[in-house]
């Protein structure tokens, strides 16, 4: 063996232990060593590239959207009018609702507070699994927050994920998608705790659902009263089908269609200021 | 001088890497542009240089992801190393080898990524079928325009010295 060929193979070797003592030992000294550099490393330069992008993408958008202000702001002087009467429908009917809900001993909805975050990185290896965006810390975003996003109609917000790393700048999130996301949600209509579990792929799964129930295609899921991580309420997703049941199980399970586009979220809604202490989120 | 080049060439990987996952991912399909880098300047470098290369842009991609930090590192050392033994055996100038060089590579990347996961016991879900065709096809037909690019850049000439010494 000649000496090049010697020191190449020497050279993978000492990379290839690393790579190795990483991944095998992922709570060991040289892995957290390795992640922690990683992270310095990397997370500022994916932090600028993102923002220098978007300043010279939003060059040419910015001059012609300038063009189009004035017929929008006219049009949302408009419909700011008639938001005005909705919006003292809704007080109402919140009023009634918060009335009604004193009436049979509800505690009241609590208002979601929180900060809106792009997404500035994904995990290439898993699309499904966790993206990163640049909300962090310093905006009040905590671990465990769980993150919401607008839904694929445009309608409304639906759960995205939940916050597990939070750094200065930016934060990494857990899709519900993930293999390692299990959230306890309930049928619409049917009251019946269930447990949305990520498969890694674009639909996730509802488990434990009662043998006696009548699972409807199209039903929504929403998150439990009882999720340890989770507000009560949030809209999830739609069950697109039921499936039979497995063998000696004694629990059916559906598949469920996440009402935002997991694939290809760009906007998240982080929510902060939830109470201290919550745990779970991750099986 | 190589190592200033390469260097360059590792922050212009990771930029474009990271440009490709925002811009062109197909239904979660992405070009491989670091696993393209990496072995378009396996096919050139010094072996040491191009380990290292691989070990950081595989580093890069394990910094994004939850699970498994240190695979893509592996993989990515590993597929450097394969095409360093390679480059003598292979005419690395054709286009065509160049593809299906990152053809294989990459189809193989994918597959191995999901087999480590299972050695060390992470919870990981087999590539979808449209990744598994869309990423080595994307790849292979990138492939000559990062060769390409990399020779531009004034690295392929040792390769060719060593072509012609041998």
């Amino acid at each position: 063996m000649n000496k090049e060929k010697r020191l190449a193979n020497l050279s993978f070797a000492f990379f290839a232990a690393i790579s190795l003592i990483c991944m095998v030992l992922p709570a060991g000294v040289l892995a957290r060593v390795a992640k922690a550099v990683s992270y310095y490393l990397f997370t500022p330069f994916v932090y600028e590239s993102h923002n220098a992008a978007g300043k010279v993408e939003n060059l040419p958008r910015t001059a012609a959207l300038l063009l189009q202000i004035e017929d929008e702001n006219r049009q949302l002087r408009r419909e700011n009018r008639e938001a005005k009467i909705v919006r003292a429908q809704i007080e109402s009917l919140l009023e009634e609702n918060r009335r009604l809900g004193d009436m049979v001993g509800l505690s009241p909805e609590k208002q979601w507070k929180g900060v809106w975050g792009r997404v500035i990185e994904r995990d290439r290896s898993r699309w499904m699994s966790s993206l990163t965006v640049d909300r962090g810390y310093v905006d009040g975003v905590s671990k465990q927050a769980p993150v919401l996003a607008v839904s694929t109609d445009g309608v409304t917000a639906a759960l995205a994920g939940t916050v597990v790393d939070v750094e200065r700048n930016s934060s990494r999130v857990m899709l519900i998608s993930d293999e390692m996301s299990a959230v306890t949600a309930y049928i619409e209509s049917k009251g019946l705790d269930c447990l949305v579990e990520g498969r890694g792929r674009q639909t996730v799964r509802l488990s434990y659902i009662p043998l006696d129930a009548n699972v409807d295609v199209g039903a929504r899921v929403f998150t439990s009263p009882t999720s340890a991580v989770f507000p009560p309420g949030i809209l999830i997703g739609r069950i697109i089908r039921a499936y039979q049941r497995e063998g000696t199980s004694v629990f059916l399970s559906a598949e469920v269609e996440p009402y935002v586009n997991i694939g290809g979220l760009k906007e998240l809604f982080i929510v902060t200021g939830l109470q201290k202490g919550r745990t779970g989120g991750q099986k | 001088m190589i190592f200033i080049r390469s260097f360059a060439m590792l922050i212009f990987c990771i930029l474009c890497q990271w440009w490709a996952g925002e811009h062109l991912s197909v239904f979660g399909a992405v070009p491989g542009v670091a696993l393209l880098f990496t072995v378009a300047l396996s096919a050139f470098v010094p072996a040491g240089l191009c380990h290292l290369f691989g070990f950081l842009c595989g580093l890069y991609l394990d910094f994004s992801s939850l699970h498994q930090f240190g695979t893509n590192a592996l993989l990515l050392t590993t597929a450097a190393h394969l095409v360093w033994l390679l480059r003598r055996r292979l005419d690395m100038t054709a286009p065509f080898t160049q593809g299906v060089l990152c053809l294989g590579v990459s189809a193989g990347h994918l597959i191995l990524y999901y087999f480590l996961g299972l050695f060390v016991r992470e919870p990981h879900s087999f590539p979808t079928l449209w990744r598994l065709l869309a990423e080595p096809v994307m790849n292979g037909l990138l492939a000559p325009f990062v060769f390409a690019f990399i020779g531009r850049f004034g690295l392929v000439e040792r390769q060719q010295g060593f072509s012609a010494s041998e």
